[in-house]
């Protein structure tokens, strides 16, 4: 039962995460449609310190034990 | 019995319904049927890793394959929104660009958490020392815009993710 919740409460941050990323994709499209160059730099600027940030945390976890 | 997240059924109805909703709000997600079954795809995706985590066989590498999948699904659904905007095609380079970083960095930061929890082996730590490395080049602030490269790493990296849990 704790397995199964603990299984459940993944799915549910994976979803949740996923949704995040489709609601960016769906607002940078959004400023794309109307030909907002600003809001689409804006979005640009997120996603790449969104990215340096996941790199960042990537690396820093290169002491964890492999598998 | 299979549990009510499994069922492919409620997923194409809660896709439908939130695609109905955000219409009726005056929002369009470009959301055709096509769309609507990759979303559906990715879903069913994501459960299948769920369910899997359930059973006592170890999983060896659980959540980048959903991130990558989905980073293919937010591609192929953005690349058909952007075909048929109004915008320039400096601003549709941009935003190409934007959705495809921001997806990556979503798969990275869950590949990040297994590799903190030590459930990834040392090739596959290797494999997206690799991807990263390719990547940096598109997505790291101030790198050229090149919407080419940026959909053309996201794809390798799909496929090479899923050489690993072949």
């Amino acid at each position: 039962m704790i397995a199964a919740f603990a299984a459940l409460s993944k799915g549910v941050e994976i979803i949740q995460a996923a949704s995040e990323a489709i609601d960016f994709a769906n607002r940078a499209l959004e400023a794309a449609q109307n030909g907002d160059e600003a809001k689409a730099a804006e979005y640009l600027a997120a996603s790449r310190k969104r990215y340096a940030d996941a790199r960042a945390a990537w690396d820093a976890a290169e002491e964890a034990p492999s598998a | 019995m299979k549990p009510w997240y499994a069922s492919k059924t409620l997923w194409v109805n809660l896709i439908a319904l939130a695609a109905a909703l955000s219409g009726a709000m005056g929002l369009d997600l470009g959301l055709d049927t096509e769309a609507q079954a990759s979303i559906v795809a990715g879903i069913m995706a994501i459960v299948n890793i769920a369910l899997r985590l359930v059973t006592k066989d170890a999983v060896t590498i659980g959540k980048p394959p959903a991130a990558a999948l989905l980073v293919g699904l937010i591609l192929a659904a953005s690349a058909g929104g952007l075909a048929g905007c109004a915008g320039s095609q400096q601003t549709k380079a941009v935003t190409t660009v934007a959705i495809a970083c921001d997806s990556y960095a979503t798969a990275l930061a869950d590949a990040g958490k297994l590799r903190v929890a030590g459930k990834l082996s040392a090739g596959q730590v290797d494999t997206i020392n690799k991807l990263n490395r390719a990547t940096d080049a598109i997505c790291l602030p101030d790198s050229p815009i090149d919407p080419a490269a940026a959909t053309a790493v996201v794809q390798s990296a799909i496929a090479t993710i899923k050489e690993i849990v072949k």
